[in-house]
């Protein structure tokens, strides 16, 4: 019934209409908006992120050059950590002794596969997207919209976007339970002001460390097709992207998926069980579940499964026990 | 402890204890270390008892229901939320399960703090807890959570011996994991919020999250 609503809502919805008031826009309208609003405005600010363990306290700074993305973020705490973003070129600048390089160093490295993506409209399967009211954020107006999923399978978020601009203020991602497990949220932002070009390149003190993250330059997907498959998912997910590599260290193959329904993630790790074995886990870090299954190949070898992504335990578990070669 | 004061102690977590029980049971916790304790670790672990981690979530409906009122910050009868933890008309207790439940030898659930966390074998120091026929070991005795924080402040990693002990002679993953494996697991973590960044690059959410990881 909700869903022969949306339908029927879905005639009437055009693509966002800047001169609309916000009464007048629907979530959807919003929340294309709000893309548009992170790639084409030049933006300055200071956020939180709580991540369910702790918060992060970060500096943003956006702008469009010559019709390309510019933006940095700094880490405001701990260890100097920078991401500085120019089109699809990322660079992690980090610390010589920064965990994330140890950890990167035995993952398969190389670039990564671009992932279809899924537009708003498709999401009305899948979560019910609402206005909700406005409220105050940074000191600007904003408009609440409330992503509220139709199943048990995923995540509902609460947004607060910018009036003016649909520029995300502030997020929840909230759980079954009505628990929040991750929150974003500016303290203070600058919209649409100039900004100084200075301020979008990284500070690189003697004795730093560039970690590139490179997106494929094609849309292809591999050429190898995917060996695995999760027989079961989330209604609305679809494999996004697939890849295949080795790891550095140990040369071992790895399957890796990923999934998503337009707003969640999943990624599906498959790699040869370790001559040393690997631990049950089943774990989660703020809206991040890691679970690890063990699976036999078509060669009746075992195989060792772990899905991590931003959907309850249950689900990433019952999409691990789900995993199983292709052609099976 | 009593029949009557696991019951008290049961309705005093899902929040239905009378002001008399209650003060039964805070009465008793100062009086039997062993019952705070146990107070303590229901808690620490309810986030992932409350439906998550059993593999038999709440029902459909109610789940839903308490998720789309705490999205709308009301209640699920749609007054406004109260600052305490959402109540739910007719759930099942979770505690109610685990307390008196029986230990499975052959099964065995490990609890860690964190991904980075490391098997300390002091926490081991209290009677295991069994839910659902699963039983519970080595749970920290952190502070209790406070009812209206984040459940996800309890970071928890469990080494489920269950669901791959199925067969006796197929291979095990092993029910607690090393150095090593929590290191792969990180990485992985890592290389997820790596893609789903570069793949969402419209937001900086996902950037966030390579900027805030685990930099603590």
């Amino acid at each position: 019934m909700r869903r022969g609503a949306y339908a029927a809502l879905m005639i009437f919805v055009v693509w966002p209409d800047v001169g609309a008031t916000a009464a007048e826009r629907s979530a959807q309208e919003w929340l294309a908006t709000m893309n548009q609003a992170f790639a084409e405005r030049s933006y300055d600010g200071v956020f939180s992120y709580f991540d369910g363990a702790d918060v992060a306290s970060l500096r943003i700074v956006h702008a469009v050059i010559d019709d390309v993305q510019h933006e940095r973020l700094v880490h405001l705490n701990g260890a100097p950590r920078e991401i500085v973003r120019r089109g699809n070129e990322v660079a992690c600048i980090l610390q010589p002794g920064d965990e994330m390089l140890a950890l990167e160093a035995s993952i398969p490295s190389g670039p990564f596969a671009r992932a279809f993506t899924r537009s708003f409209e498709a999401l009305t399967d899948t979560y019910d997207l609402t206005v909700t009211g406005t409220d105050r954020v940074a000191d600007r107006s904003a408009v609440v919209v409330r992503v509220a999923p139709l199943d048990q399978d995923r995540y509902g978020y609460r947004l607060w976007l910018d009036a003016e601009t649909g520029l995300l203020l502030r997020s929840e991602m909230v759980d079954m339970t009505g628990a929040r497990l991750e929150i974003f949220q500016f303290a203070h932002v600058a919209i649409d002001q100039p900004i100084d070009a200075e301020l979008l390149r990284p500070t690189t003190p003697t004795g730093t460390v560039t970690s590139h993250l490179d997106l494929v330059a094609d849309s292809k997907l591999p050429p190898s097709p995917a060996q695995w498959r999760a027989s079961w998912v989330p209604r609305g997910f679809m494999m996004a992207a697939w890849d295949i590599r080795r790891t550095p260290a140990t040369q071992r193959s790895m399957n890796t998926l990923m999934y998503s329904d337009g707003l969640a993630t999943f990624s599906v790790f498959v790699e040869e069980m370790p001559e040393s074995g690997a631990a049950s886990l089943v774990s989660r870090t703020g809206g991040t579940v890691v679970v690890t299954h063990m699976a036999r190949g078509a060669d009746q070898a075992a195989y060792l499964v772990t899905v991590v992504g931003e959907v309850p335990l249950a689900t990433a578990q019952r999409v691990a026990r789900s995993v199983d070669p292709v052609g099976d | 402890m009593s029949m009557k004061l696991k019951e008290s102690l049961s309705a005093a977590i899902d929040g239905e204890a009378d002001e008399f029980e209650l003060r039964r049971v805070f009465d008793e916790m100062n009086r039997e270390p062993g019952l705070r304790t146990m107070w303590q670790r229901f808690h620490a672990i309810g986030a992932l008892m409350r439906g998550e981690a059993r593999g038999k979530p709440l029902s459909s409906e109610v789940a839903l229901r308490r998720m789309w009122a705490a999205i709308d910050g009301t209640e699920e009868d749609g007054t406004n939320r109260n600052p305490g933890r959402p109540r739910i008309p007719g759930r099942e207790p979770w505690s109610a399960r685990m307390i008196g439940a029986g230990v499975a030898a052959a099964v065995a659930v490990a609890v860690l703090i964190g991904f980075g966390g490391t098997w300390n074998e002091t926490d081991i120091d209290a009677p295991a807890i069994a839910f659902d026929g699963t039983p519970v070991i080595g749970v920290p005795a952190t502070p209790a959570a406070d009812s209206t924080s984040p459940a996800s402040l309890e970071r928890l990693v469990t080494a489920n011996a269950a669901a791959i002990a199925s067969t006796n002679d197929e291979p095990r993953l092993r029910p607690f994991p090393s150095e090593a494996d929590l290191l792969d697991a990180r990485a992985k973590v890592l290389q997820h919020v790596h893609t789903t960044a570069l793949n969402r690059a419209a937001s900086p959410v996902p950037f966030v999250k390579v900027a805030a990881f685990e930099s603590r």
